[in-house]
């Protein structure tokens, strides 16, 4: 019976390195054949790998060693020359002295190279799908703005965050006048379009960090942030003045405005404040803007 | 990969921008897992590289926390951050890290600052004190690089594009957050979700997304045009050979960034603060004329 066996017939490249100099003290010859290279006199263990793996050697296997003394299941690449490649999977140990010695096992990972890879490939088109879903689910189909679900979502979370910062906020609600009158003597085509170009106009006379919803069927919604009473004032002008001044595919289209002002109030009780006042500017004969400081004690 | 930007460009307001807001110092501390220790007038903000963690500056304190007053942290996204304020946008740029630097110095009221930066936090900490000029005294950098490209002939990072390519798909590879980040993706709850379900504790980050966007803004980046920018006096710390930031990358540095003085460790690696820690910490006090004391380190 056999008794002496050898190390060297073990399917796993074995190499010890210096951790600092990371020069190759020694090296298993199946580690030699793996990586098609010749024992040289001095080589640095870099030398056998990607300048992809380098730099994960460098700025994870490194610092990992250093930390905590050992590194496992890292996935590395092989670079055997004439453009072949090797994944193989690598596990080190670091054993302290003078100097320190990492004793790396070496050992080739095609079939979970490939595996992984799948799962990638997998995860970036799930990915890419639930980003296109997550898109499509905020936002309103014809215009482009966020959707009224999204819009109450955001506006949400950012009230919440400008009332902890003692950000004051405004809530606009923006109301077509006389839409129906609109589709009736146009139709509904025509309506759409003139949706559209509302959505155009309150989009380019806003902040990239304001928020711009379309939450009904001719009907808006702006949320803006660190707005004094006058500058809440100000916008609302500067919107219906900017609707006034461009015709609307061809004809005259006018807005009513409600905007609630707080730096307290909650979204729900804003909602409610910007829409009794846009009631109260139709009532008062639309084309105008109402805007009221609400301290929301 | 990142096609969520292409998809929403269309849409004038896809993502409110919540980082308008000034935060309180709390929120600041939580999020980037601030420490603040040592004693000293002068502080050294210790900001990490790619990859790891605030834990990399272990070996090092205890050289300098009896002459200075340091601040450690972790990125947003790295570490033990508050990954519910991660915002995949935000820190698909630089730029975006270097605002947490930004925020902490202006919650903590920081001034007088010498920002230490390993690697890419070099170019982070060079953003930054674009920002707060004010605030900053000056800059050590270890291992820093402008830019991993090669543009031969004039300029070689060290990498060409294929190898980076390669490596964002070597990362993918390794960071195995599977489980975590795929159940959301399915389940369609990608928002806010994916990233606070997670709680980092190893000591290099693993998380699929943050890893990988954070590897994106290093590696693809040029920020060449930036040194000659730069106000502040600058401490370069270079390895003899680094595989990730050569002699030439540090000489570059050196003719490009004014107020700078270079100063070549020989040493092997990218990790001198964790390989060679009393040698930079010597060195790093002679900069900043910090006499230095038989015996040491500090904490002995």
């Amino acid at each position: 019976m056999q008794t002496d066996f050898s190390l060297d017939d073990f399917p796993v490249g074995l190499v010890v390195t210096n951790l600092h100099s990371t020069e190759v003290l020694q090296a298993s010859p199946y580690f030699y054949r793996l990586s098609q290279q010749q024992p040289l006199t001095t080589s640095k263990l870099g030398q056998f790998f990607t300048p992809a793996s380098k730099i994960l050697l460098e700025s994870f296997v490194m610092p990992m060693l250093l930390h905590q003394g050992h590194c496992d299941e890292i996935q590395l690449t092989i670079d055997a020359g004439s453009s072949v490649r090797i994944p193989v999977l690598a596990n080190a140990r670091v054993v302290s002295g003078e100097p320190a010695i990492v004793y790396w096992a070496i050992s080739p990972s095609q079939q979970r190279d490939t595996l992984y890879q799948q799962l990638v490939d997998l995860r970036n088109d799930l990915e890419i799908r639930a980003e296109k879903l997550e898109v499509l689910s905020r936002t309103d189909e014809l215009t482009g703005l966020l959707n009224r679900r999204a819009f109450i979502q955001s506006a949400e979370t950012l009230i919440k965050q400008a009332q902890r910062s003692g950000v004051a906020y405004a809530f606009f609600m923006l109301d077509i006048d006389f839409f129906k009158q609109i589709n009736d003597q146009h139709g509904h085509a025509f309506g759409d379009q003139v949706l559209k170009d509302m959505a155009k106009i309150l989009t380019e006379n806003t902040r990239s960090n304001d928020i711009v919803a379309r939450v009904g069927g001719e009907e808006f919604a702006l949320v803006t942030f660190d707005q004094a009473e006058h500058s809440a004032n100000f916008l609302a002008e500067k919107l219906l003045s900017a609707i006034r001044q461009q015709p609307i595919q061809g004809i005259m289209v006018t807005a009513s405005i409600g905007c609630a002002i707080a730096s307290h109030a909650p979204f729900e009780q804003l909602y409610k404040d910007a829409d009794a006042l846009l009631y109260q500017a139709k009532h008062q004969g639309r084309n105008r803007a109402l805007c009221r400081l609400f301290d929301g004690s | 990969m990142f096609q969520f930007s292409l998809i929403v460009g269309a849409l004038k307001h896809p993502v409110p921008n919540i980082g308008a807001f000034m935060f309180v110092q709390e929120d600041i501390i939580t999020r980037n897992n601030v420490n603040v220790l040592g004693r000293g007038e002068q502080v050294l903000l210790m900001a990490h590289g790619f990859g790891c963690n605030q834990q990399m500056w272990r070996f090092l304190v205890p050289y300098l926390e009896g002459n200075f007053k340091i601040v450690l942290f972790d990125y947003v996204g790295s570490g033990s951050s508050d990954l519910g304020a991660y915002s995949k946008q935000k820190y698909a740029d630089l730029a975006g890290y270097s605002q947490d630097i930004v925020d902490i110095c202006q919650a903590l009221d920081l001034n007088n600052v010498v920002l230490v930066g390993h690697s890419v936090s070099s170019i982070i900490g060079l953003l930054a004190a674009q920002k707060i000029p004010e605030r900053i005294h000056s800059q050590v950098m270890v291992c820093p690089s402008p830019c991993f490209l090669n543009f031969p002939p004039e300029y070689m990072g060290g990498f060409n594009r294929e190898d980076l390519v390669e490596l964002i798909d070597l990362m993918d590879k390794n960071y195995i957050g599977w489980a975590n980040y795929l159940a959301p993706l399915v389940t369609g709850e990608l928002e806010g979700k994916v990233f606070a379900t997670e709680l980092t504790t190893s000591f290099c980050t693993t998380n699929p997304i943050t890893a990988k966007n954070f590897a994106k803004a290093t590696f693809f980046s040029d920020y060449r045009h930036l040194l000659p920018l730069n106000q502040h006096p600058v401490l370069l710390l270079q390895s003899e050979v680094d595989a990730l930031a050569s002699l030439f990358v540090g000489n570059y540095m050196l003719e490009h960034t004014p107020q700078s003085r270079l100063e070549v460790v020989s040493a092997r690696g990218h990790c001198l603060h964790m390989s060679h820690p009393e040698q930079i910490s010597l060195i790093i006090k002679d900069f900043l004329r910090i006499p230095v004391e038989a015996g040491s380190p500090d904490a002995d």
